[in-house]
């Protein structure tokens, strides 16, 4: 029965993964994958002199981490909170809602983000000056950029990321809630202690998941939404490498780029499982 | 325990055959030598043919059997293989030369590799001089009347082999871009033209467009864009209007600015004695001084960072906005140019008129801007893959020769004229229009699908209003405007000797990095040009300017290249 999926796995997602070599060659379409000579790690040497790729690393760094401590809690308080609702009809509205943005592109979403932040058109500008400030340009402006990635990141995702949360809470045993009424907890209370402890596992989960992919800060969204004037804050490893790499038609050096990151990835993923591992009895191994 | 053994031993099978059929590539010379003898003769169309055949404005949208393709395969007796990939995106063309899958004829505009690369990484086959003598007559003909013609793509050592076929840019001829103004706000505003002005045609809105072959300096520029932006030109009471709207992925809205400070962006220039790249020049920091002081005064319009230029055309049609370059072509309401500004405008607001002036005129008295083609009206490629044999590149030639230089084969961008397509004015005097009920590229009717970029002939007619025609007589194509205003290169690499297009490729990524950044932020006042110039120059040198610089100094000048 296996025999099936894993002729397929083996075909789609590891066979390919042979291409991998081309970090090391310069790559030659003609020559091929296998037939392009060896250049000595000159794409990763490359890639360490070279300051705008170092400054791509650092900001990239800074958003996902931003991403992590301030997005990735945001679906959980969501979800908690959405539990705890108790008139369904609200409820199913509020959560449709909420996850509607998740299935449009950034290409969309930037285009609205733009207008909602016009100085000219926008309606937060259109505030701001009707209590008599001066408009200001958010897109370009290197303090309000970050914020606002974070925040529509958040708009974005945070509905269909609770959905995970909120099936997982649906699983948990309703005698752990009426023992702890029986015995006078109140609402908060079943939060803290029955509800949170009981979707921890899943919590850590996807907590080493998602550092797995640190250095994926969100290339749709900040190429949408990104011009020069932010680049020193918001050009990230992967706009970087679009710009330099493969609209340069330098997949060799596109695929370095892409197997350093992946590297960084899986030491985070390993690291992050096996201190959970010495600390608590979760993780994903 | 068996049974898994024989699982494992079937995937692993399974990935080194996937291995060998992705990475097998054949290293077989691509250029040898061909024996005339063996080929068809001219005309000897009598083997069938299998052809994998696209062109420059292949975009996708293709469709089978359609209308071109029919007449096509029965005069050549080939069978068609349409190309439904889009060659003007990046990405696809990228993918599509990375894993080899490339049609037997391709020209992409959006670039991948060089010819040269193309045909080092065994992407591309050679093209003999002598199939081309015998089976492309017509383009051989061209190449004759156009130097360097035959010296062009030439393969590095050889006389007789070609990397690819090079078309003929008529259309660029001259210099294109120009400033224009809202006359209207002009007159509103009690602001002269600079000289004596004429409508560029007659009705249709051309007759509220106005043309003078003089131009204001960049002072008088700057006094209006004040008065655009804080004199309410519209006149309808409000403080809504800017003068200047520029934006952010291309430089054409500074081109005639920068060529009155003597510096087209994206070349190179000697400037005290010392060959430099446009945007290190000290030229070019004038420019963006001047810029920058404007935006410092607020007339231009601050939303111009986060706006792309398909963006700012559309916002250009609101009518907010004084000034705006434009091509000729899109002054003289060619079709293709309906959504861009200043067209659009026109069209959507029946009392705007515009002014469009010769550009400004800077400091020293000059003007002008980068001219198009570098060097000379040869360019573009159209390449043959690897895997062409000679056979059908010989069916290939006169089929490329027959579409892209016989008149006769207007049918294949047209139509019938009077049944597909119409005369835009005077019959067989002005453009040629596909009626609106059939695709005006590719679709069911196949128009344009195979054809190459090079306009040979009549077929510059053929896509240009008389009204263009015009605009180029009187002023845009005018050899000693040509002379005075079109700015080339101080060098340029034209036949490809050096190792400048590597480096550029290597280092595009920093330096456009860079300059973009620096450019923008000196713009908007972020920085201070002065001060920080001298850093940005020492940056832009030292990753990877210096190495450019120092290989384009190997490359000839200009002006040898256009004395001979």
């Amino acid at each position: 029965m296996l025999l099936a999926p894993m002729i397929l796995l083996a075909i789609f997602s590891y066979g390919p993964m042979y291409g991998l070599l081309i970090a090391f060659k310069d790559f030659s379409p003609g020559l091929g994958i296998l037939e392009s000579p060896w250049n000595n790690f000159e794409h990763f040497k490359r890639l360490f002199d070279d300051f705008l790729f170092i400054r791509a690393l650092r900001n990239t760094i800074i958003i996902s981490l931003l991403k992590i401590l301030i997005s990735f809690p945001a679906p959980i308080i969501f979800a908690l909170l959405l539990n705890e609702v108790r008139h369904m009809k609200f409820k199913k509205v509020t959560q449709s809602i909420s996850y509607l943005p998740h299935f449009m592109s950034w290409v969309i979403l930037s285009a609205m983000i733009v207008e909602v932040f016009s100085p000219e058109r926008g309606i937060v500008n259109y505030f701001i000056t009707m209590f008599g400030g001066d408009p200001v340009h958010f897109l370009a402006s290197k303090s309000a950029f970050i914020p606002i990635l974070i925040g529509t990141d958040i708009w974005k995702e945070i509905g269909y990321a609770a959905i995970i949360y909120l099936a997982t809470m649906s699983s948990i045993d309703t005698g752990l809630y009426e023992a702890a009424e029986m015995d006078g907890a109140n609402r908060f209370h079943k939060m803290i202690h029955i509800t949170i402890p009981s979707i921890m596992p899943m919590i850590i989960i996807l907590f080493i998941l998602r550092l797995g992919s640190v250095l994926n800060a969100g290339f749709d969204q900040i190429l949408n939404l990104y011009n020069p004037l932010v680049y020193e804050v918001a050009d990230i490893i992967d706009t970087y490498v679009y710009r330099a790499g493969l609209e340069q038609f330098q997949f060799d050096y596109a695929t370095a780029v892409g197997l350093f990151k992946n590297v960084v990835g899986i030491i985070l993923i390993l690291g992050a499982n096996a201190i959970i591992r010495r600390k608590s009895e979760h993780g994903i191994w | 325990m068996g049974k898994s053994k024989k699982s494992l031993s079937l995937v692993l099978l399974t990935i080194l055959l996937t291995i060998g059929i992705v990475g097998c590539s054949s290293d077989e010379e691509a250029s040898k030598e061909v024996n005339m003898e063996e080929l068809p003769d001219v005309e000897d169309y009598s083997e069938k043919l299998t052809l994998h055949l696209s062109g420059s404005f292949t975009q996708g949208e293709i469709e089978d059997d359609n209308w071109v393709q029919k007449k096509l395969e029965e005069m050549f007796n080939v069978e068609i293989v349409n190309t439904k990939l889009n060659t003007w995106n990046a990405d696809e063309t990228s993918l599509a030369v990375a894993s080899g899958d490339v049609p037997d004829t391709f020209s992409f505009t959006s670039g991948t590799l060089t010819a040269q690369e193309m045909y080092d990484g065994g992407v591309t086959r050679t093209i003999p001089k002598e199939m081309i003598k015998k089976y492309a007559p017509r383009y051989s003909e061209m190449l004759d009347e156009n130097q360097p013609g035959w010296d062009l793509n030439l393969l590095s050592g050889s006389n007789e082999e070609y990397i690819q076929l090079t078309g003929l840019q008529s259309h660029t001829k001259g210099i294109l871009w120009a400033p224009t103004f809202r006359l209207d706000w002009l007159e509103e505003l009690g602001i002269e033209p600079p000289g004596e002005i004429k409508p560029v045609g007659p009705d249709g809105g051309l007759e509220r467009i106005y043309f003078t072959d003089e131009a204001y300096s960049l002072e008088e520029v700057e006094e209006i864009l004040k008065a655009f932006t804080f004199d309410d030109p519209d006149g309808n009471g409000k403080d809504d209007t800017y003068g200047l709207l520029p934006y952010n992925n291309q430089l054409h809205w500074m081109t005639t600015i920068m060529g009155a400070h003597g510096v087209a962006p994206g070349y190179n220039l000697m400037e005290d004695d010392k060959l430099k790249s446009a945007e290190i020049s000290n030229k070019y920091k004038e420019g963006l001084k001047l810029l920058a002081k404007w935006y410092d005064m607020g007339i231009v319009d601050p939303e111009w960072t986060t706006l792309d230029v398909e963006k700012a055309w559309e916002k250009y049609k609101i009518g907010k906005t004084g000034y705006f370059t434009a091509q000729r072509s899109y002054v003289a309401m060619e079709d293709w140019t309906k959504l861009r500004a200043p067209q659009n405008l026109i069209l959507s607001d029946p009392d705007a008129k515009l002014l469009v002036t010769a550009p400004e005129i800077g400091p020293d008295g000059q003007q002008g801007e980068g001219s198009w083609m570098p060097v000379t009206l040869l360019g573009d490629g159209f390449q043959i893959a690897k895997d062409v044999t000679d056979i059908e590149l010989a069916r290939i030639l006169q089929i490329f020769d027959y579409i892209n230089h016989d008149d006769e084969a207007r049918w294949t961008l047209y139509g019938e004229v009077g049944e597909h397509s119409e005369w835009q004015g005077t019959p067989e005097e002005s453009a040629i229009l596909v009626k609106e009920e059939y695709p005006a590229e590719e679709g069911d009717m196949g128009f344009w699908a195979y054809n190459f970029r090079t306009y040979p002939g009549e077929r510059l007619k053929w896509l240009t209003s008389e009204y263009t025609f015009n605009l180029m007589e009187q002023f845009f194509a005018k050899p000693e405007v040509v002379e005075e205003m079109a700015i080339r290169p101080y060098r340029y690499d034209l036949f490809e000797e050096t190792k400048g297009l590597e480096l550029e490729k290597r280092y595009s990524g920093q330096l456009d990095t860079i300059v973009d950044e620096f450019r923008m932020r000196a713009i908007v006042g972020e920085i201070d040009v002065d001060k920080e110039w001298d850093s940005y120059v020492e940056n832009w040198l030292n990753n990877g300017g210096q190495e450019i610089l120092d290989e384009l100094e190997k490359a000839p000048k200009v002006s040898d290249l256009l004395a001979e």
